[in-house]
């Protein structure tokens, strides 16, 4: 895993999707595309082919566990790596997200400066 | 229970015995330490208010006392009177009847004893007698073949015959009555020539013998010779030969019977023996066996064999007069009697009699003394038993016993009222798995159902582990935990608590914490989602290297060149937007702040009203007019009917809690519209705020206006916010003295309606103030 993850991005929120997007791609140098739910993520996640997810947990319609249970149901993202972001940071939340399968957690708010840096950190454990 | 003897019926009729003055019972008041009652009682009554201790109360406590000693002796007699007054009397009987017996035994054994010594007396008395006639036969013998022998041969034979009979004091022939022969010669030739028919009084016993052709015995008399007492034996001598000159006296009936049956016809003369009484009495033992070491006294009676009706001759006539044992003594004519009784007279008992029965009367003390202990005892061990069995009935958990068997030996009414489904099975004797299994199938057990026989095997592996603490749902609703130990004997005790109350108490606690969790990661949701937006953009427009404008210039957004206007123009259009997004975060971020604020104040009972009468419309115009926008962008409808209703209400808080109703309506509804209106009645204004929104279920209603709690806080929901909106309208409108509801109909919309003052004055406004 030494290139860099082409990073699919999923949150409802547009102000915090252009901030994830410019930490990303302008500060990070990632290739990022996002979503502004988890049902536009299930019809794009095929041919967006991407390394790593990236999942805001509260959103109408379809939350972030019931998006990554649903790309688990997937055959290519059976393994992809998925990592959350939430706004939740109880320890227990932390927890929760850990056992229904992310990698790691990132609490909001977070510092569009070193986003880029954390992910990749967490990319190159996996 | 229902165990005899025990539970709850037990417990209440040992409590009327305890009132009637149980040993124990009715002298410990509560104040000595006594054990109290459950529901006043007898020991409740003995005890004495401390404010009647003055004279007159002690009189009354004396009295009381004396009561108390009565009522106590009556209790005492009743408790073992019953059954120690009759064991007293049957112990007495028995006492005496073994007494009677052995006396009695003994008096039987004592005239055995005389009866059988008399036997030989009266033996030794009629063997010696007939021995003395048979040697007046030899002697007769001898005359019937020489009836005029020589002297000499007649003195030859009596002295053969008296050589051994010491007690012969003569022996003398008389023919025709005259005496002619006597030996031994000394001393009694005085009778020689002694003609009987001279003599009167022996003629009579001599004609007697003669007439009845038999011996007779006479005496005793006095002898003429010495004075001595003597028996006469007198043997009449019959000969072969007629004798005309035998003076015609033949043998009459006497000579038909006997032994005289073959002599002869004619009368020859009498044959007289003399035997001295005492030597009589020494040689047949009489005198040695009536001796006082002989233990026996004896006495004769019959003189010349006149028998029963004769005087006593021998021996003290007191003997005769005592009771004796009498016996006949047969003479060849007549009899005599000889009497016995044990020296000193009969015994009434025997000689111990007095050793026996103190060890009788001993024995059946002890026996009393033993029963009572015996009786005392158990009555302790019954009372134990009773106050056990009334300890366990008053125990307000339910308690069970089961032996080694895992049979039930006892349980308490509590634990037949939890199980009240399988309440007839549980019985003394019945194991734990039938009462189970029963329960199983009766539906006792409400976490059994589906699931019956994994149930069963759960439980009785509990049961038989009997070291555990589990907790039990029953049909009925009600929770309980279950202890069970086992005891050193491999018996089970068993303690049923219901803790029904407690797992409601826990689970709106747990329901508490839930909500309070919830809020606190919804609140931590609602601040820090505005502030990765305040920080993010506000970290872009710190640094000029991430502004997607500047880095136009360069990858470090920096140049040396002037900056060219549009780009200027453009940089300032993306500050200008990012601060307006950071200054709308800002705003949310404050009205959070502002609730969190208020309904602290509220919880502190801080947040105070500054009333005012103003027109309702005022407000829900102002209101109106700030969501205008909001509305017009989702395409909604916003309107008010309010009319001229005034409401006597703070305004800040009135339009605060128009804005959350009003922002809620409108955060909820995608089409329609949201109408409020108003109506003044009983000095009340009701306002309503109707909204065609996604509607609230019917269940979710009462809780929205709960502090914390959102209709929905799920990770999709559709809105947010922190669950304090709705709370704080409700205080709000409480304290104006008003009430908030909501109607609402999912998929239709919801209807938020409230009641606040009307003016000034009003009785609601006064109360509310």
């Amino acid at each position: 895993m030494g290139d860099l993850p082409k990073i699919l991005h999923v949150e409802d929120d547009p102000d915090i999707r252009e901030i994830a997007l410019m930490a990303l791609e302008i500060v990070g140098g990632l290739e990022v595309a996002q979503c502004a739910s988890g049902a536009e993520a299930l019809e794009r996640a095929a041919t967006e082919a991407p390394d790593l997810l990236l999942l805001d947990v509260m959103m109408p319609g379809m939350s972030g566990d019931e998006t990554l249970a649903a790309l688990r149901r997937l055959d290519q993202f059976a393994e992809t790596p998925a990592i959350f972001m939430t706004a939740k940071a109880q320890q227990s939340e932390v927890e929760r997200l850990r056992q229904i399968g992310a990698r790691d957690v990132i609490t909001k708010p977070f510092d569009p400066m070193t986003l880029a840096d954390e992910i990749l950190a967490i990319w190159r454990r996996c | 229970m229902r165990v005899p003897g025990t539970g709850n019926v037990t417990a209440e009729r040992s409590a009327g015995e305890l009132g009637t003055g149980e040993p124990g019972a009715e002298t410990r008041s509560p104040e000595a330490g006594g054990v109290r009652t459950r529901g006043g009682g007898p020991s409740g009554r003995a005890k004495a208010p401390a404010s009647s201790r003055s004279s007159s109360g002690s009189a009354a406590k004396v009295s009381a006392k004396s009561w108390s000693r009565k009522f106590g002796l009556w209790a005492a007699l009743r408790a073992y009177g019953l059954v120690l007054v009759p064991l007293a009397l049957v112990s007495g009987f028995l006492v005496w009847h073994l007494d009677a017996l052995r006396n009695a035994g003994y008096v039987a054994d004592e005239r055995a004893e005389v009866a059988s010594r008399m036997d030989a007396e009266r033996a030794r008395i009629e063997g010696r007698l007939t021995g003395l006639s048979l040697m007046l036969r030899g002697l007769e013998a001898a005359i019937e073949a020489d009836p005029a022998m020589p002297q000499q041969r007649f003195a030859s034979i009596a002295r053969f015959l008296i050589r051994d009979n010491p007690e012969i004091v003569n022996i003398a022939a008389a023919p025709d009555l005259v005496v002619r022969y006597v030996y031994p010669p000394a001393g009694n030739a005085g009778v020689l020539g002694l003609d009987y028919r001279n003599t009167p009084d022996q003629f009579a016993a001599v004609d007697a013998a003669r007439r009845l052709g038999r011996t007779i015995i006479a005496g005793p008399v006095k002898l003429v010779q010495n004075g001595e007492s003597a028996f006469i034996v007198r043997l009449p001598v019959f000969l072969n030969a007629p004798d005309a000159d035998s003076g015609g006296v033949k043998g009459g009936a006497g000579r038909s019977g006997g032994g005289d049956a073959t002599r002869g016809t004619r009368f020859w003369g009498i044959l007289s023996l003399v035997i001295d009484a005492q030597d009589f009495y020494r040689r047949t033992g009489l005198a040695a066996a009536s001796s006082p070491e002989s233990g026996i006294e004896y006495a004769l009676r019959g003189p010349d064999g006149s028998g029963t009706g004769g005087a006593v001759f021998w021996g003290p006539p007191e003997v005769f007069a005592d009771h004796p044992l009498v016996q006949k003594i047969g003479l060849p004519h007549g009899s005599w009697e000889l009497a016995a009784i044990p020296r000193g007279g009969w015994a009434t008992h025997a000689p111990d009699a007095m050793q026996v029965r103190a060890a009788l009367i001993a024995l059946a003390l002890g026996a009393l003394i033993a029963a009572a202990v015996i009786q005392h005892l158990w009555r302790r061990h019954r009372s134990a038993r009773e106050h056990l069995a009334r300890a366990i009935g008053a125990i307000d958990d339910g308690f069970a016993l089961y032996d080694a068997e895992d049979r039930l030996v006892m349980c308490n009414q509590k634990y037949h009222e939890f199980y009240s489904i399988s309440n007839d099975l549980i019985r003394p004797g019945v194991t734990f798995e039938e009462m189970i299994r029963e329960g199983v199938r009766r539906g006792q057990y409400a976490d059994a159902v589906g699931q019956e026989e994994a149930w069963i095997a759960r439980r009785m592996i509990a049961h038989r582990h009997a070291d555990s603490r589990i907790e039990q749902k029953l049909a009925d609703g009600r929770w309980l935990r279950i202890s069970e130990r086992r005891t050193d004997d491999g018996w089970t005790v068993g303690f049923r608590v219901d803790i029904t109350e407690l797992k409601r108490a826990k689970d709106v606690a747990e329901e508490a914490n839930r909500v309070k969790a919830d809020f606190l990661s919804v609140l931590s949701h609602e601040l820090r989602t505005p502030l990765t937006v305040i920080l993010g953009f506000a970290r872009f427009l710190s640094d000029r290297r991430i502004s997607p404008v500047l880095r136009r210039l360069g990858p470090d957004g920096q140049t040396d060149a002037p900056i060219p206007p549009q780009m200027l123009e453009d940089y300032i259009a993306e500050v200008t937007q990012r601060a307006a997004k950071i200054e709308t975060s800002g705003n949310h971020l404050l009205l959070l702040i502002n609730d969190l604020l208020d309904f602290s104040k509220i919880e502190a009972g801080k947040m105070e009203m500054e009333r005012e009468s103003l027109p309702l419309a005022l407000i829900v115009d102002d209101v109106i007019e700030q969501f205008r926008s909001q509305a017009e962008s989702k395409g909604l409808a916003l309107a008010s009917l309010v009319g001229g209703d005034e409401v006597y209400a703070d305004p800040v808080r009135l339009r605060q809690v128009l804005i959350n109703l009003v922002g809620n309506a409108i955060k909820f509804t995608d089409a329609g519209g949201i109408t409020l209106s108003a109506k003044t009645r009983d000095g009340m204004v009701t306002i309503s705020v109707v909204d065609t929104g996604c509607g609230i279920p019917a269940e979710m209603t009462e809780r929205v206006f709960r502090e914390f709690q959102q209709a929905d806080s799920s990770s999709t929901r559709r809105a947010g916010g922190t669950g304090l909106g709705l709370a704080i309208v409700r205080r709000i409108v409480e304290l104006h003295g008003g009430k908030v509801t909501l109607c609402s109909v999912p998929g239709e919309g919801s209807t938020f309606t409230f009641t606040i003052p009307a003016k000034a004055g009003s009785t609601a406004a006064r109360s509310a103030a």
